[in-house]
């Protein structure tokens, strides 16, 4: 390209130089000017062949700065993918059984999650100082399962009790009855200096077992008070418990023996009206077999027989 | 409802006993065996020692369940017994006092921290 140009530039220079020449001779030659001219045009058109040769490679350069910057984001997104997908793979996955799973309602999970409430803590658990207030939601939550059924029958920690007790840490009373039973006792005697000096959050944060309110498991008593502790009661008093009937076995056992005895009544009234029926057809005749009856019946000695 | 006429003779219907449901007791029964304590006094009358007892243990696994998980007031605890409860080494070794006490300390921190 700018030996084309070159070329035709010193083209132009030396026919100027030759008309100049020509005229500076007093002999100005047409030639030298058609020469001139001629040459000009071809520099004029090389300067429009440069001119497009340059906006071309200006192009170029474009084209191959937008390439550059696409290749980039393509090699940033492929990053950003390949790192979504490690971190996709990483999420521990549970090992369940999916066979199993059915969908469950949010009402039943909330419903069992206040059921169970009053004997678990949730992950988000942060234990409160203050064990009235926290005492005082889990009842207000306690009181509106209802419709839950209860498969344990004892009854659940008494809340009505807790909402009067006194300012102590444990409200609620089935602890503090099976606290000598069950709970575990600091390992640390209240008298050493140390624990003195330890602030109430930190005492918490080392031993959390001791602002539990609850008991995780049923206690002994509570044990005692269920179905089986009344079998147990059976048992020991002798009776059998497989011939304990509910009420309504009750009911319908007095039922069935009423009608019974409504029946035997009812035969009874019978035979004592043929009886009698019997022994007026007999009458002073001295049938036998009337007042072989009659005499069966009453055991009296009558002489004229 | 209660009884149940088999062959034209009342038989007792299997799932009342002392006036009390079938499941009541079974569900109390295994919630019960959550309380450390109450499998001391199993292993101490020597109740593990039998073999329908250990049987009967096994069967009661169909608390896990969703269906019937529902019904457990103290659901971690209890499971919990329940899984250690078949292995026959911790009913061999429930008599000893020092691991049911190790299995109370266990349950209390898993109560206290809840599940992680």
């Amino acid at each position: 390209m700018l030996s084309q140009i070159q070329t035709s530039y010193q083209r132009v220079q030396q026919s100027l130089q030759r008309l100049t020449d020509s005229i500076a001779a007093y002999n100005p030659s047409t030639i030298a000017a058609d020469e001139l001219v001629a040459a000009d045009d071809t520099l004029s058109e090389d300067l429009r062949t440069l001119h497009h040769h340059q906006s071309n490679v200006h192009r170029i350069t474009d084209l191959k700065r937008r390439a550059e910057t696409n290749d980039e984001k393509i090699k940033t997104h492929f990053r950003a993918v390949a790192q979504l997908r490690k971190d996709l793979t990483s999420i521990p996955t549970i090992e369940s059984n999916t066979s199993s799973r059915e969908d469950i309602s949010v009402d039943d999970l909330l419903a069992y999650a206040r059921y169970i409430s009053p004997t678990t803590v949730p992950p988000t658990f942060r234990p409160r100082r203050d064990a009235h207030s926290y005492m005082k939601g889990v009842e207000e939550g306690k009181g509106e399962d209802g419709q839950m059924r209860n498969g344990v029958t004892t009854p659940p920690p008494p809340p009505p009790a807790t909402a009067t007790a006194t300012a102590q840490d444990h409200t609620n009373p089935e602890t503090t009855a099976t606290a000598t039973a069950t709970t575990v006792t600091p390992h640390i005697k209240e008298s050493t200096i140390s624990l003195q000096t330890l602030t109430d959050p930190e005492k918490q944060w080392l031993n959390p077992t001791a602002t539990l309110d609850f008991t995780p498991w049923p206690s002994h008593i509570l044990i005692g008070n269920g179905a089986l502790g009344s079998i147990q009661k059976m048992v020991e008093s002798g009776k059998d418990p497989a011939s304990v009937l509910s009420a309504e076995e009750q009911a319908e056992v007095d039922k069935v023996r009423k009608e019974e005895e409504e029946k035997e009544r009812k035969e009874e009234e019978e035979r004592a009206r043929r009886r009698a029926v019997m022994f007026d057809a007999a009458g002073s005749a001295g049938g036998g077999l009337g007042r072989g009856r009659r005499e069966a019946e009453d055991d009296v000695f009558d002489p004229d027989a | 409802m209660a009884e149940a006429n088999v062959n034209g003779t009342k038989s007792r219907d299997v799932n009342w006993f002392a006036v009390h449901q079938r499941f009541d007791i079974e569900c109390e029964f295994v919630q019960s065996l959550s309380n450390p304590h109450y499998i001391l006094h199993l292993a101490a009358n020597k109740y593990f020692d039998d073999a329908t007892f250990v049987a009967y243990l096994k069967y009661l696994e169909y608390f896990r369940q969703p269906e019937y998980i529902k019904y457990l007031l103290y659901p971690g605890p209890t499971l919990r017994a329940l899984e250690l409860l078949q292995q026959e080494q911790f009913r061999k070794d429930a008599l000893n006092p020092a691991l049911i006490e190790q299995v109370l300390q266990e349950g209390m921190e898993a109560a206290a921290t809840g599940p992680r």
